[in-house]
């Protein structure tokens, strides 16, 4: 790949089961690809609970420290060329455009349709972007893309085919008080899962970050946009969402 | 002439049996088998183009590829 992708940082946001298995391949990619910059920014406002032990690689000691501090400690130490910030915060209104700065690939893993509305509608804003989201109920879940390249939407918005995101029904867990947060269900969650949303989502990745210079010379690039997939019964399709 | 008819990551086999359907119906009869989530939306793409919405008396033509959308997941913790 020939010339370097004009980014200035990775911001993943949501710090759960996915990203558990997503911030090494992409650190990876980010590392070594020669074209991304080397700068990440890691977005969560939870904390380590007994419900993520098992699915999450921590151990007892990491309950009740910050989840974007611990993956901060951990990607820095095993990607000394990256840069790592992070934010213990929930992504709300009142602090995207500081977080997500134009310039920004976000990788989005968060659990709720409110935080990927308000995602998509501030990369809508800048005139490259790159989004890459990802989410799973227990066997079955999706990964998909937004690309806008010099200006132009290259594929459609994560919430043109997905009602559910266009007007989400559940709240931001920033904007949650304490002991509402405290009774959202845990939810059973399984392991492969996650792992391949995380799988999806690198594949998508990789596979945008190829195909940047055909978009970015305006040349018309039909990819896949979204997969979605089934862990129990072993099935997953393609579907475009070019513009 | 054929069309084919998904749901996420589910699909039947494309054949001439859907051409002439409308998604109405469709949606009922393909209900159990892709496992179709009630109200979802339907789209509708043709020779691999991308989707656009349709409406359920929307009757499917040769080539086009119906698909009801599965919600995003939003499992947490």
């Amino acid at each position: 790949m020939e010339g370097r992708l004009p980014f200035e940082q990775t911001v993943i946001v949501g710090l759960g089961g996915i990203t558990a298995h997503l911030y090494v391949p992409i650190g990876e990619l980010l590392v070594h690809s020669g074209v991304l910059p080397k700068s990440v920014v890691l977005i969560d406002g939870d904390d380590f609970s007994e419900r993520n032990l098992g699915r999450q690689g921590i151990s007892r000691q990491d309950l009740g420290k910050k989840k974007a501090e611990v993956y901060a400690q951990r990607m820095g130490k095993r990607f000394p060329d990256l840069s790592v910030r992070s934010y213990p915060e929930f992504l709300v209104p009142k602090n995207v455009e500081e977080f997500i700065p134009p310039g920004s690939i976000v990788i989005s893993a968060v659990d709720n349709h409110a935080t990927r509305l308000l995602i998509s509608k501030r990369i809508q804003t800048f005139k490259d972007t790159l989004l890459v989201s990802g989410g799973n109920e227990i066997w079955d879940g999706n990964a998909q893309i937004y690309v806008k390249a010099d200006g132009r939407p290259r594929t459609k918005p994560i919430e043109a085919v997905h009602s559910e995101i266009a007007e989400p029904k559940d709240k931001n867990p920033g904007e949650m008080s304490c002991e509402e947060r405290l009774a959202m269900p845990g939810g059973e969650q399984v392991l492969a899962t996650n792992m391949m949303v995380a799988a999806y989502m690198v594949a998508l990745f990789q596979d945008v970050v190829g195909a940047w210079p055909d978009w970015s010379n305006g040349k018309e690039v039909r990819k896949v946009g979204e997969v979605m997939f089934d862990t129990r019964e072993y099935i997953a399709a393609g579907y475009v969402r070019s513009v | 002439m054929e069309a084919q008819v998904r749901c996420g990551p589910r699909a039947v086999a494309a054949g001439p049996q859907w051409v002439g359907k409308t998604v109405s119906e469709l949606r009922k009869l393909l209900a159990r088998d892709l496992q179709i989530p009630a109200g979802t939306a339907a789209v509708i793409s043709r020779f691999g183009a991308p989707g656009d919405p349709v409406s359920d008396d929307y009757r499917l033509t040769d080539g086009d590829l119906l698909e009801f959308t599965r919600p995003a997941g939003a499992k947490g913790f």
